[in-house]
């Protein structure tokens, strides 16, 4: 064998090991189908404005309470706690089938969704308007013993047009639930469409 | 080096040939769908023309705008900080004879802005809003497939105050997509 053939084989041997460590190293980083449908997430806190692609929104005023009854009159007996999100929302750029589809409350890897049952009393689900802010309570049924656990220090409060936020904003804001005051009851204000 | 790339100039290019290639086919037909189920393609109308789109003749005949903060906007219970904006837009739906169905159109209402004048905030009919305007009588609040002659629609659309004046309707029927109506305010 000469020198050169040997040289050839060697540099082919390392060819190879570099070809086989870049391929190992992009089925390493490459992004898994949730990684690449997920959300993007625009993260702040209560009484900022946060603003996604086609999602505005600002909560100004959590509150956990015993009892909770709606502007409609829906009162909402529960064994666990309400926790009221007040918040003002509307679209960006579009509001074509648009809604405030995604209301959760998510607390220790556990989503709640905002409940429904007080119908037009929350804002859950409701139509949203570009540019035209649409303003109420999100009501949140969570079990009582929560509230006081350490996991509540660090709840987080999810807002997205739609419910399937994939590959879409997803506004969050951080709430420590536990240095809010148990209230033995709320009622809450009447939805409001337009600017406060 | 020069050799071996000479040796494997057929195979090289083919590579630099094919893998663009393959990318370019595999994501065509994802954004060609795409595209051609969307409204993408605008056939722009100066203001006060008429316009011949899915057989019929369009033309926007008058428009108001309203303000939230005027008599008219607290009587149509607008919301605070908002404007109403009225589009009265003729159709000729061309000739059809009892049975047939003239267009079934969706509008909306842009705002457009900067140096290529694209839609920057956009606002469906505000037909189910809940504010408290009504379309005169024996004029309809958007297209109506039932109606075979000449006719005109008022469609509402409830804006933020601070939008321009630099606005123009979207006019869109599915069957015509990715082409739509763009008629300028």
């Amino acid at each position: 064998m000469t020198r050169m053939t040997a040289l050839k084989r060697v540099a082919n041997g390392v060819g190879l090991v570099v070809v086989l460590a870049i391929a190992w190293f992009v089925t390493q980083t490459t992004p898994t189908e949730e990684e690449w449908q997920a959300p993007i997430v625009v993260s702040g806190d209560l009484g900022e404005t946060l603003t996604g692609r086609n999602i505005e929104a600002v909560v100004s005023e959590v509150r956990i309470a015993e009892s909770v009854t709606a502007s409609n009159g829906w009162a909402g007996p529960t064994s666990g706690v309400w926790v009221v999100v007040d918040t003002s929302v509307s679209s960006v750029v579009d509001d074509f089938g648009v809604s405030l589809g995604t209301a959760e409350l998510v607390i220790d890897g556990i989503t709640y969704s905002a409940s429904e049952r007080p119908d037009d009393g929350t804002i859950a689900r409701a139509p949203l308007t570009t540019a035209i802010p649409l303003t109420g309570p999100l009501m949140f049924e969570i079990p009582r013993d929560l509230v006081e656990s350490e996991a509540a220090a660090s709840a987080t409060i999810q807002l997205a047009v739609n419910s399937d936020p994939r590959a879409d904003s997803l506004l969050a804001i951080t709430v420590d639930l536990s240095a809010l005051p148990l209230l033995p009851s709320v009622e809450t204000d009447e939805p409001i469409w337009g600017a406060l | 080096m020069k050799r071996w790339v000479k040796q494997n100039a057929v195979a090289l290019v083919a590579v630099a040939v094919l893998a663009p290639a393959t990318v370019a086919v595999t994501f065509s037909t994802e954004w060609s769908s795409f595209l051609t189920t969307r409204p993408t393609q605008p056939i722009e109308v100066a203001e006060g023309l008429a316009a011949e789109f899915d057989g019929a003749q369009w033309r926007v005949a008058h428009t108001e705008r309203i303000s939230s903060a005027s008599r008219e906007g607290v009587d149509a219970a607008l919301p605070a900080g908002s404007d109403l904006v009225l589009v009265t837009v003729e159709v000729d739906p061309g000739t059809l004879t009892p049975g047939d169905k003239s267009s079934f159109c969706t509008v909306r209402l842009g705002e457009y802005e900067g140096p290529n004048d694209t839609a920057v905030r956009i606002w469906g009919d505000a037909l189910f809003s809940g504010i408290d305007y009504r379309t005169p009588e024996g004029v309809e609040s958007g297209c109506s497939p039932d109606i075979i002659e000449p006719y005109t629609f008022t469609s509402t659309f409830v804006i933020a105050d601070d939008a321009s004046d630099n606005l123009g309707v979207l006019l869109q029927v599915s069957d015509e997509l990715p082409r739509y109506l763009l008629l300028r305010l």
